[in-house]
């Protein structure tokens, strides 16, 4: 079904990282041992955008979710406490029903994947460099990229008055 | 090729589905979300090399998104930490002040 290459080599090895990260990250007991394992999820992700050829993509992802975000999870690990003992059962037929919607969509997005038929002739991007990507932007996406840029400014208020009230309460 | 990266998409999002269904943590609820969107980068940045028409708009749509899962992220461990103090349970089914008796 797949063609057997190099690069498809690469990306099962890259592919079967992700994968044993997240279910380590869904498996194990501790919270600090999970976030070790969605980091190298994560990591993994940046070497399948490298693939893409996205490599400013990769470094973004590097940056802002391998670095930036594994570090704020694991300090807000060691800000909550996590010493429930008398934690009560979990809900089996819960487990169950999500387990079984989850693999229903699962099925249902393969097997509407494998029965498209694929593009014959595959076009090649015509420009892909970061000047590229900086001038599209700054002209065509402006507008969505100053808002975002607003949402980044909410996000920092509303932390900053979070963390205020907090410390006023105390 | 391409089908190999939307299958691997497909999974993150649907196990991060169930982990954020099913986890009570309420970081690793988070975390799980983060999963989610992370499938969803892959799926523009694969989309945007290997589509009908490949463009550099894929790339632009995943900046947009990684920013705002930076921004839902941040907020989102601010609340936690917040509650944590306040009433002393990490769990997200014991958080039901807004439930009605």
């Amino acid at each position: 079904m797949f063609p057997v290459s190099g690069e498809f080599v690469l990306f099962v090895l890259i592919a079967s990282c992700i994968v044993f990260g997240v279910l380590h990250f869904l498996s194990h007991p501790h919270v600090v041992h999970r976030i070790v394992g969605i980091s190298l999820s994560f990591l993994g992700m940046a070497g399948l955008y490298v693939m893409l050829e996205a490599t400013f993509i990769a470094a973004v992802q590097v940056l802002i979710y391998a670095g930036a975000l594994s570090i704020l999870m694991v300090f807000a690990v060691m800000l909550t406490r996590h010493d429930e003992t008398d934690s009560p059962p979990p809900k089996r037929w819960h487990h169950a029903g999500v387990f079984l919607g989850c693999s229903g969509l699962f099925f249902v997005v393969v097997y509407a994947l494998l029965a498209r038929t694929p593009p014959a002739v595959q076009p090649a991007m015509e420009t892909n460099t970061l000047q590229d990507l900086g001038i599209l932007l700054f002209s065509k996406w402006a507008f969505p990229f100053e808002l975002v840029s607003l949402l980044l400014t909410v996000a920092l208020v509303g932390a900053v008055v979070i963390a205020k009230r907090q410390g006023e309460s105390s | 090729m391409s089908s190999a990266f939307l299958i691997l998409a497909a999974f993150l999002f649907c196990i991060g589905g169930y982990g954020a269904l099913t986890r009570r943590n309420a970081i690793v609820v988070l975390l799980s979300i983060e999963v989610m969107l992370q499938a969803v980068i892959l799926n523009l940045v694969a989309f945007s090399h290997m589509g009908t028409t490949p463009s550099l708009t894929g790339h632009v749509f995943s900046l947009f998104v990684i920013t705002v899962a930076a921004a839902e992220v941040a907020l989102g461990v601010a609340l936690v930490v917040s509650y944590v103090r306040k009433r002393g349970v990490s769990d997200v089914t014991e958080m039901k002040e807004l439930k009605a008796p």
